[in-house]
C-alpha cells in the first residue's frame, strides 16, 4: 500500500508580476455522486479548511440548504460560510473525510488547515526543493 | 444611533485592549475611511492574503464537531 506521495511547489504569478511558489495539492473532492478535480494550499496557519463558494456549487452542494452556520475571521468574518463535509482522494491514498468551512467568498483559495487535513496526514515541507511529502497519519496500534 | 462617548473617554478604553482587538479596530477604521473615499477595500487591505484563518478556534470546532457525528453515523 503506497503510503506517501511527493509533489512540488506551484508556481503562481502575484498581482505585481512576480512569481511565487506555494505548496498547492491536488486531490479530488466527492459529494454526494459529484467529484472535481482541484487543488488546495496547504496552510499550516490557518485552523480550519475552507472552500470557496464556487467549489461547493461545482460539488453538487445547495447553499440553502445547510444549516451548520461557521463562524470565520479576518476578511472572511462578515461573510458566512457554513460546515460541509466531503470525500477527498489524495493521489493514489486512501480516501478521507475532511470538513471545509463553505464560504461564500469566491476571492479565496481552497485552503487546506488544522481541522482537518493537518489531522489526517503528516507533511513533509522541502521549500528550498520547491517540494512536499504528504503521508496519512500514522494510527496507533 | 446616538453615541454619548468621547474620544477622550474612548481612548483609554483602546489602550486597555488586547493587540488583536486593537489590531482589528484599525482594519475597520481603514475599511470604514477606504469605503467613505470609493476606494476599493481588497486593495487598501491586501484583502486576498488577509485571511486570518489562524484565529477562528470556534469554526474549528464546529467543524470538528461534525466530523465526530459522521464518524459515529459511519461506524
Amino acid at each position: 500500500m503506497i503510503n506517501s506521495e511527493q509533489f512540488a511547489y506551484s508556481q503562481v504569478s502575484d498581482s505585481f508580476g512576480g512569481i511565487n511558489f506555494f505548496p498547492y495539492l491536488p486531490l479530488t473532492l466527492s459529494y454526494g455522486n459529484n467529484s472535481i478535480e482541484t487543488s488546495g494550499l496547504l496552510d499550516t496557519g490557518a485552523s480550519v479548511n475552507v472552500m470557496p463558494y464556487q467549489i461547493g456549487l461545482e460539488l453538487g452542494a445547495k447553499w440553502e440548504q445547510q444549516k451548520t452556520s461557521v463562524q470565520l475571521a479576518g476578511n472572511l468574518a462578515n461573510l458566512p460560510a457554513y460546515g460541509l463535509l466531503v470525500t477527498a482522494t489524495v493521489a493514489q491514498l486512501p480516501p478521507i473525510r475532511l470538513a471545509f468551512a463553505w464560504t461564500r467568498a469566491e476571492n479565496v483559495p481552497l485552503i487546506l488547515g488544522q481541522i482537518n487535513f493537518f489531522l489526517e496526514f503528516d507533511v513533509c515541507f522541502s521549500r528550498s526543493q520547491k517540494t512536499f511529502e504528504i503521508h496519512p497519519k500514522k494510527v496507533e496500534a | 444611533m446616538q453615541i454619548n462617548i468621547s474620544t477622550n473617554q474612548l481612548l483609554p478604553a483602546l489602550q486597555v485592549l488586547p493587540r488583536a482587538d486593537k489590531l482589528r479596530i484599525v482594519q475597520f477604521l481603514v475599511l470604514q475611511l477606504a469605503q467613505e473615499e470609493g476606494i476599493n477595500s481588497s486593495f487598501v487591505t491586501n484583502n486576498d492574503l488577509d485571511w486570518k484563518l489562524y484565529d477562528t478556534s470556534n469554526a474549528a470546532d464546529t467543524l470538528f464537531n461534525m466530523l465526530m457525528e459522521d464518524k459515529i453515523k459511519h461506524d
